[in-house]
């Protein structure tokens, strides 16, 4: 059911760092989503697809709790997710 | 395990004060402190033409930046033999001349400390979690890691 699986979703906090936070246009949203799938696709429908082609680069890296993810992953609730570009070191 | 320390931090910091603050606490098998003082350097803008740097912004994520140093840390530490190590990194505004970054390395013997002094620089160039947007008064961009930068991780692999 379409409603069960909706009260189960993880509210989760996303953040973007620095060339994403401008594409996208804020700093850290919260949403509800179950995997990291599920939160491109909401991001997408929810910023269009322009603001978050940059989300997708093959060098943008995702961490969840400040750690870097490969693949999908599930969220359980109360995560950290953030979009990192690469980075330019100190 | 060397004794490690990692800051980051909006103000500046004082190269006097920290190596004191090292070598009181290191003990008296120390033979040598290598330090490094990075700068922010003047220098064309990235995107070409002919304006100078004249600020430069770094952001960073709490929490990941620091653990990616220490991960630097660790790394330094299996190499070499390492009585100390202190990196201080500072974030926000900056501009050309302004100190950055410091590194202090303590060891028995100078070799392990100035090749590990080098060692973490290098690698702080190209994988802590920074990221730095420089720019004039009036207009910026987001800076990319250089080839220099990578070329020079080549030597220590």
């Amino acid at each position: 059911m379409d409603t069960t699986r909706e009260s189960m979703m993880a509210k989760i906090t996303v953040i973007f760092f620095a060339s994403l936070k401008e594409e996208i246009g804020v700093d850290e949203i919260q949403m509800d989503a179950n995997n990291v799938g599920d939160l491109m696709n909401q991001l997408t429908s929810r910023f269009g697809k322009d603001k978050t082609s940059a989300l997708f680069a093959e060098n943008v890296r995702i961490a969840v709790n400040k750690e870097l993810i490969e693949g999908d992953v599930e969220f359980s609730g109360h995560e950290e997710v953030a979009f990192l570009p690469p980075v330019t070191g100190g | 395990m060397s004794a490690q320390q990692v800051s980051i931090q909006k103000a500046d910091f004082n190269l006097s004060l920290e190596y004191e603050k090292l070598r009181v606490e290191i003990g008296s098998s120390v033979g040598a402190i290598v330090s490094f003082t990075g700068l922010v350097r003047e220098q064309p803008l990235a995107k070409g033409g002919d304006e100078l740097t004249q600020r430069l912004r770094l952001e960073y994520y709490p929490g990941m930046t620091e653990a990616s140093i220490e991960k630097i840390l660790v790394e330094s530490d299996l190499r070499w033999d390492l009585l100390g190590q202190r990196v201080v990194h500072r974030v926000g505004d900056l501009e050309p001349s302004d100190q950055i970054v410091l590194v202090l390395v303590a060891s028995r013997h100078r070799a392990d400390a100035f090749a590990a002094c080098e060692f973490i620089m290098d690698y702080l160039k190209t994988r802590a979690v920074f990221w730095k947007f420089e720019g004039t008064h009036d207009k910026g961009e987001w800076v990319r890691s250089t080839n220099e930068d990578y070329d020079r991780l080549a030597k220590w692999s």
